[in-house]
């Protein structure tokens, strides 16, 4: 224990931040690389010794990367994980574990069967130790394997893993993970440092809570602990905390009204490492804490009714790599001191027994060992583990460590991939080891640095879904199955073209963060006067121009300078020569074009540089809001004058000296030189709901270059060459971008997403929104009609007319029935349309004797016959051929239904039909009788 | 759903007023040369229309009849072709013999509702004496057929049988119906104006009633009623051009209820139709061309950019009663810009 107050300093020092944020998990294999980059996709086989192919998602063709240059390949966990086979589990040099069965021990080998390896011959200078698994010890994880299945806050991930470990000197970073912590558990971790040792790792935690708080600790110590009232889980930990407090480490663990800390070692100044075993008793609460060699360093008993099953680390302001994590079983027995550097056995009763394992006795299940004492057999029932080899040597020859779904690992130099099995060779084993790839986890790699790019080569960062990549294009063409972007990962010896389709990004540089959005009323004060300071920079915006001409002689009256933004999310500068009915004319240094149709413009800006007016949200929401009135008329056009004035209409026309605008049918001219610039307003974009997309439909294959002046093109890449990307835009003609000079390539949909950001973009006309009775009336019909009129609840009128098939018809004669009359005629739209449902409806009511009969409105028999012969109905039809019967029900519109009692009174009247009718006429009808409809029964 | 004033209204079709038998020849059209891209509107929808008359004259899918086949009969009639010579001469005898064939020759009524009646008298009136019947007939029919003047004559007869007997002094559906609205009475009174413009004897009295039967379902707003009276007023831009039209194309427009609707109609010239968009633009078309001709004329330039975005690309249009109704009566609102129709005088 140390003191409270020392306690208590120290505790006031901590920060407490806790990730709570799930990592989203891998579905296919990734392939991780030093810089962050990886790649999904899968592994191909190879003959090419210590290289790995690898199919990316995003490529044609395979990449090869040098097993030196990966940090990891995680592959899709099992979705049934088998427990590992066999009674033993063998830890070799340098951290390797198999599970398996032994079959022979020798003074120089040993021989086992660890699936799915199968027989291994290893030499005996390579085991470290064998443990007995069964029946006290089943592992519930052996790691890390690389950051797979740990959490890290969604907005902090500082974390990233090299060897299958985890590293961050970030101050803050935390990694958490899963791990259900059986009820007696040992937990082996060994942490590792390069220069201060400054963590916490805690046993038993959620994602919610943060597990340390200092002060509240000092708080419990000394019974000063007040219930806060800010609820129940800010003042609740679980688990228990390895704390370094200044150079001792400790173990802490807290409750509401409970805590406990012990001291459990100094802690080595500079570069060091930690390697201990907890054993966890989680009904009583205790925590005994044992080095390697089985002295016991702290215990702790503190009971946690709440624990969490979890584990997780966090770096405070040192740096720190999780090497090995191993949760198992425990069979409740602490471990006894034992020296790690003689070979002995640890038995079942606890003994010690030091001295060489000679040999082992298949048949008689025994070991021979050869001691002090003489030699000895073990029953290998009493023996729980036999240290072998102590301070044995880590292999030499090693570039990757394979992590099997078991568990199990094993560490080698890779032979070759064939026939999806990896070839592997380790030192000490003799022959090649074969693992199916279906059975490995992961391959762990030791790069942490990628090599440095041939001189004169420009990296860029590809991200694409699945892929993030630094590297540089190198020379391609577009073909049938390829696009012209070839990419060369920086790790990779070789490159692929790139999928057609993708979205992403290739950032060559970073754009800068967003300015605070304080609009300026600069446009105000401006005057449309030519920049040249700009537009020295825009005239030659992408390097190389179309052609050479020089750029015809400017009229005074053209010369000024604009640009021209499309709804694609180019930005062309450009001079504007007119406008017309069918788009924009323009002439431009960058581009070919000379006319874009105004379905592709969203603004032009004549006065380059201004920033919009400033327009707080109330005026703009006014602007961008289509009243009712102008639905079928809405404005195309805003228009910014210079003075921050905004007018809402169409612009017709627009040549140098000025622009007419339409504006409630009126023409109205303005001078151009008060026009700072124009916003177009697109059909399509108001109606959103229907997803109109800006892009054509080639959009999946189009390119946006984005210069560091703002200025972007976007068209269709055909070749890279000579350290330029080359393409066509149907806008804008041939295109051509230096690569030494732009900034980023966005790629397919991501496109439309950075343009959707821009601006001009984000002016976009909606809707006003619809009186509610034109929204009720949109879904058809005016409903029940009882509170308006007077027939319902009094007597029907007597109906007396002749039916289509010959009959008569008399209303008065079926009291007792439940009567459903249908008003129409044939030329009537919404009749036809509701004649079905309500057929349809009443059928379901045949059993309860409810009848219905339609009432044809004044039209010849021929006439009738052929609308019932069209809607296929077979309905009783009356022939209210003078419209005599519907005068007496009142009916004003057709379709109307009248849903007649069995005591012959009106009891609910339709009008109009509507989608709504179907549901209103079962209720209805349901109300008049006691049975549900017939299909309920 | 759809009122029975709206619903009878999507049938209908027209408007009137007439004046002489004979169009203006297009020398002594009013305003600006028919622009390029309506004339080129106009003649994709008339070759759907063409393309899709039946061999016996009429015109099938959606709404069919005598008032349908009158609308289409108008559209050829509207476009400045030569009726009896130009290329849709034909198309046109063919609509007239069918309208014809579909009248009762005892009653003279055409159709299974007024609102043909209405329409068909309208075509019917439009055409005689321009379109030259002694061609009409194939020769073994010409004596057992009625002529164009004939055939109009027992049409008016019929309307005004029929409002005779209407407690209303107007129509519904039934010739014999007795009760009324200002949607199927619009298309018949533009009928019998048209009728009367071109030379056939109507009685003022008949004419009178009807409006005195407008004026009654006017109220002081402008907006026209539907049915039943006034009272429940909803706003229909096409009652309302009904209303304006009937008064100006029948010399009233000394009348309140005349300058009301005209004024609803040009205070508003944005607003769109709540439904049979169709509908209310050939009325709206024809009432402000009437009404104010520099409204029209804004009104106007709305329509045609609203036709063009909506043409389908066989040139049809799409609408409530189907393509040949909605074609027929875009292309009429739109025919005013041409003014070859007798009632699209001024």
């Amino acid at each position: 224990m140390i003191s409270i107050r020392v306690a208590a300093s120290l505790f006031l020092l901590m920060i407490t931040i806790v990730g709570t944020v799930r990592a989203d998990e891998p579905i296919t294999a990734v392939l991780h690389l030093p810089d962050g980059d990886f790649f999904s996709g899968e592994l191909e086989d190879s003959d090419t010794a210590d290289s790995l192919r690898w199919q990316s998602t995003a490529a044609t063709q395979a990449f090869d990367f040098p097993a030196s240059q990966i940090s990891a390949v995680h592959f899709a966990p099992k979705q049934e994980q088998q427990p590992p086979h066999g009674e033993y589990c063998f830890e070799l040099s340098g951290g390797d574990r198999l599970f398996g069965d032994l079959v022979g021990l020798s003074p120089e080998h040993i021989e086992i069967n660890a699936p799915p390896l199968g027989a291994i011959v290893l030499d005996r200078a390579q085991l470290v130790r064998i443990l007995r698994r069964n029946p006290v010890r089943e592992w519930v994880y052996l790691g890390p394997n690389g950051l797979t299945g740990w959490e890290q806050p969604k907005d902090s991930k500082n974390w990233h893993e090299e060897a299958g470990h985890l590293i961050t000197d970030a101050a803050g970073a935390t990694v958490r993970r899963e791990c259900q912590i059986p009820e007696q558990a040992c937990v082996e971790f060994e942490i590792s440092w390069k220069k201060k040792p400054d963590f916490v790792f805690t046993i038993g935690t959620n994602r919610e809570q943060d597990p340390t708080t200092a002060k509240r600790f000092i708080e419990v110590l000394a019974g000063q602990i007040v219930q806060k009232q800010q609820g129940r889980d800010e003042s609740r930990t679980t688990g228990f905390r390895f704390e370094v407090w200044e150079e001792s480490l400790v173990i802490v663990s807290e409750r509401e009204k409970i805590a406990d800390v012990a001291f459990v070692s100094l802690l080595e100044s500079g570069e060091g490492r930690l390697h201990l075993r907890a054993y966890l008793d989680r009904a009583t609460g205790r925590l005994s804490v044992y080095s390697l060699d089985g002295k016991r360093l702290a215990q702790i008993e503190v009971p946690d009714p709440e624990a969490t099953d979890g584990v997780q680390l966090r770096n405070k302001r040192g740096d720190v790599r999780l090497e090995q994590l191993a949760v198992s079983s425990w069979d409740g027995r602490l471990p006894v001191e034992v020296s790690l550097d003689e070979p002995n056995v640890q038995q079942v009763d606890g003994s010690v027994v030091y001295g060489k394992i000679g040999s082992y006795d298949a048949a008689a299940k025994q070991f021979l060992l050869v001691g002090d004492a003489g030699e000895q057999r073990i029953d290998a029932a009493d023996a729980i583990s036999l240290l072998i080899t102590p301070n044995a040597e880590s292999p030499k020859n090693a570039s990757l460590r394979a992590v099997l779904q078991s568990g199990a690992s094993i560490t080698g130099s890779l032979v070759a991939v064939q026939g999806k099995t990896l070839h592997l060779r380790r030192d000490g084993v003799g022959q090649t080891l074969l693992l199916p790839v279906a059975e490995i986890r992961s391959l762990l790699g030791s790069g942490n640095d990628s090599p440095s790019p041939p001189e004169g080569i420009r990296i860029g960062r590809l991200e694409l879904n699945g892929v993030r990549s630094h590297g540089w294009l190198v020379d391609g063409a577009l073909t049938a199955e390829a696009t012209c972007i070839v990419w060369q990962p920086r790790q990779s010896t070789t490159n692929s073209a790139l999928n057609a389709g993708l979205s992403g990004r290739l950032v060559y540089r970073d754009p800068p963060p967003p300015k605070p959005k304080s609009r300026q009323t600069s446009v105000r004060q401006q005057r449309p006067q030519a920049r040249p300071g700009i537009w020295g920079g825009v005239l030659d915006a992408f390097g190389v121009r179309k052609n050479e001409q020089p750029a015809p002689p400017a009229k005074q009256s053209i010369s000024k300078q604009a640009l021209l933004h499309l709804r694609a999310g180019d930005k062309v500068p450009c001079q504007i020569t007119g406008v017309d009915e069918e788009g924009v004319h323009i002439a431009s240094t960058v581009v070919d074009s000379t006319f874009v149709p105004h379905e592709r413009v969203k603004a032009i800006e004549l006065v380059t540089g201004s920033s919009l007016p400033m327009i707080d949200e109330k005026k703009r929401q006014r602007l961008l809001t289509l009243p009712r009135m102008q639905r079928d008329n809405p404005p195309t056009h805003l228009i910014i004058a210079t003075n921050g004035d905004v007018l809402r209409g169409r612009l017709e026309e627009m040549n140098d000296e000025h622009i007419a605008v339409e504006v409630h049918l009126e023409t109205r001219d303005m001078p151009r030189e008060q026009i700072a610039s124009i916003i177009w307003l697109h059909r399509a974009e108001l109606e959103v709901e229907a997803d109109v997309p800006v892009l054509a439909e080639s959009a999946s294959t189009l390119i946006q270059a984005l210069r560091p002046d703002g200025i972007r093109l976007t068209f269709t890449p055909q070749q890279v060459i000579d350290n330029a990307l080359v393409g066509v835009s149907d806008i804008l003609g041939a295109c051509r971008v230096d690569l030494q000079t732009v900034d980023m390539l966005l790629m397919g949909e991501a496109i439309e997403k950075a343009t959707g950001e821009q601006e001009f973009h984000t002016w976009k006309l909606a809707h006003a929104v619809e009186p509610r009775y034109l929204l009720d009336d949109a879904a058809g019909g005016t409903g029940p009609a009882a509170p308006t009129s007077g027939l319902v609840g009094q007597p029907a009128p007597e109906i007396r007319l002749k039916l289509a098939s010959g009959e008569s018809f008399q209303l008065s004669a079926e009291k007792g029935h439940v009567v459903v009359l249908d008003f129409w005629a044939s030329w009537c739209g919404p009749c036809m349309q509701a004649m079905p449902a309500v057929d349809e409806v009443v059928r379901e009511f045949e059993v309860s004797g409810v009848k219905l009969v339609t009432v044809n409105m004044q039209e010849d028999l021929a006439t009738v016959e052929g609308a019932l012969e069209r809607l296929k109905l077979s309905s009783a039809v009356a022939l209210d051929v003078d419209g005599a019967t519907a005068e007496t029900y009142g009916v004003t519109a057709i379709p109307q239904t009248v849903v007649i009692d069995a005591e012959g009174k009106v009891s609910h009247l339709f009008v109009g039909g509507g989608s709504q009718l179907a549901d209103q006429l079962r209720e209805a009808i349901q109300s008049l009788t006691s049975k549900p409809p017939a299909g309920e029964l | 759903m759809i009122f029975i004033k709206s619903i009878r209204q999507t049938l209908l079709l027209t408007t009137a007023l007439v004046s002489p038998a004979f169009a203006q020849p297009p020398t002594d059209h009013v305003g600006e040369v028919v622009p390029r891209d309506v004339r080129e509107m106009y003649d994709r929808g008339l070759q759907y229309l063409a393309k899709t008359q039946t061999e016996e004259g009429g015109w099938r899918g959606g709404q069919d009849g005598p008032g349908v086949d009158g609308m289409c009969l108008m559209t050829f009639l509207a476009s400045g072709e030569d009726p009896n010579f130009g290329i849709y001469s034909n198309h046109i005898r063919k609509a007239l013999r069918s309208i014809i064939r579909s009248q009762n020759a005892s009653t003279g009524f055409m159709g299974n509702s007024m609102y043909h009646h209405g329409f068909g008298t309208l075509a019917l009136a439009e055409a005689y004496g321009t379109v030259d019947d002694r061609n009409l007939w194939p020769a073994g029919d010409a004596a057992k057929a009625r002529s164009i003047g004939a055939a109009l004559e027992l049409a008016v007869q019929c309307a005004v049988t029929s409002q005779k007997k209407n407690s209303f002094d107007a129509w519904r559906y039934s010739p014999d119906a007795n009760d009324a609205d200002t949607s199927v009475s619009g298309a018949v009174l533009v009928g019998l104006l048209a009728a009367r413009n071109a030379g056939i004897e109507v009685p003022d009295e008949s004419i009178d009633r009807a409006i005195s039967y407008f004026q009654s379902m006017t109220s002081d707003s402008g907006q026209v009623a539907y049915s039943g009276g006034l009272g429940g007023f909803d706003e229909s831009l096409a009652r309302i051009s009904i209303g304006c039209l009937v008064y100006s194309v029948a010399r009233r427009k000394d009348l309140p209820q005349y300058t009301s609707t005209l004024a609803y109609l040009t205070q508003r010239l944005e607003q769109p139709a709540h439904g049979y968009r169709e509908y209310t633009a050939y009325y709206e078309s024809q009432a402000l061309f009437q009404g104010d001709i520099e409204a029209w004329e804004k009104w106007n330039k709305l329509l045609v950019r609203q036709l063009k975005e909506a043409q389908q690309d066989d040139g049809s249009f799409k609408g409530d009663f189907g393509p040949t109704v909605a074609t027929s009566m875009s292309l009429l609102a739109l025919a005013l810009n041409y003014r070859f129709l007798p009632i699209y005088e001024r």
